[in-house]
């Protein structure tokens, strides 16, 4: 009788040893020590900065999607109205082309470096030292 | 606390900037303090307003199958491995990495806390995530598991190894 009851505890034993039950292993004082160490790099509890940059970068990114429709839609409106002008007037075609595409030209050139920040800037503004 | 943060997600969803502000105020620590032990500082920034921008514009989309947190967790993770395989912020990464060195402040003995990056700087990116959530966080390996989109074992294993690391540190430092 008492042989069976510690071949029961020793398999109880062993079947613990093959799996640990996994609240055990996280509550000892060890895992405790290595949390708070890995959690010493945390930033504080409050950070309105940190809320100020989400808000601002959202709003830049919704002034860039508001932007970017504008430029394409009033691009696609100037070559409608090209294109009905040359349809309706006769004039060389190959000439208006010419000097839209010099003017469109002329417009990337001088704003190129205002769209690209305006594109692929990213917040800059508030950033915290 | 999740039931709260649900509704919160909701009114979130629904366009409310005080909601999503309480929202951010109440998770931000967590989420950054994640972020920063899986990439430099400036990077874990980034996505961790990333991952709250993503939480505004995809708020509607949350089911209540995880906690607000993990759901959180799991994006932020996303993001993190996607910066990961990023050309353009590895390369700004390794010019950044002399200003975390810099600007990190800690209660944390220095000795300590250079030995911590050091031993996890030895362990992959999942290992990291997998300890974040189980150790510093208190997520189980269940939910761990789930907010990286890893299998349990997996996780398991990531624990159980970062631990034996970061343990024989400690053993050597105290």
């Amino acid at each position: 009788m008492k042989q069976t009851e510690n071949q029961g505890a020793t398999q109880q034993e062993s079947l613990q040893k093959e799996s640990p039950p996994l609240r055990t292993e996280l509550t000892s004082a060890n895992a405790d020590t290595i949390g708070r160490l890995l959690l010493a790099t945390a930033p504080p509890a409050r950070d309105p900065f940190f809320r100020i940059r989400i808000l601002e970068r959202r709003e830049r990114q919704r002034y860039k999607t508001r932007t970017v429709t504008l430029c394409t839609t009033a691009l696609l409106c100037i070559a409608g109205l090209v294109m009905t002008t040359i349809n309706a007037t006769g004039v060389n075609a190959a000439m208006v082309t010419l000097v839209l595409g010099a003017s469109l030209a002329g417009a990337c050139w001088f704003y190129a470096p205002a769209f690209t920040h305006l594109v692929g800037g990213r917040s800059t503004t508030l950033k915290k030292s | 606390m999740t039931d709260d943060d649900a509704t919160l997600l909701a009114a979130v969803s629904a366009g409310s900037e005080r909601a999503f502000n309480t929202l951010i105020d109440r998770h931000q620590q967590a989420v950054r303090a994640f972020l920063r032990r899986l990439t430099w500082r400036d990077e874990a920034e980034d996505i961790a307003q990333e991952t709250f921008l993503a939480a505004w514009s995809q708020a509607h989309t949350f089911r209540g199958q995880a906690n607000v947190r993990s759901w959180l967790f799991a994006i932020a993770w996303r993001k993190a491995k996607d910066a990961q395989r990023s050309w353009f912020r590895r390369r700004q990464r390794d010019t950044d990495y002399q200003d975390m060195a810099i600007n990190e402040t800690s209660e944390t003995a220095p000795e300590l806390r250079l030995a911590i990056d050091h031993a996890l700087a030895t362990l992959s990116i999942q290992q990291r995530a997998a300890l974040m959530l189980c150790l510093a966080h208190g997520f189980t390996h269940e939910e761990a598991a789930a907010a990286l989109d890893m299998p349990l074992g997996t996780v398991k294993s990531h624990v159980a190894r970062g631990r034996e690391r970061l343990q024989e540190i400690l053993g050597e430092t105290q």
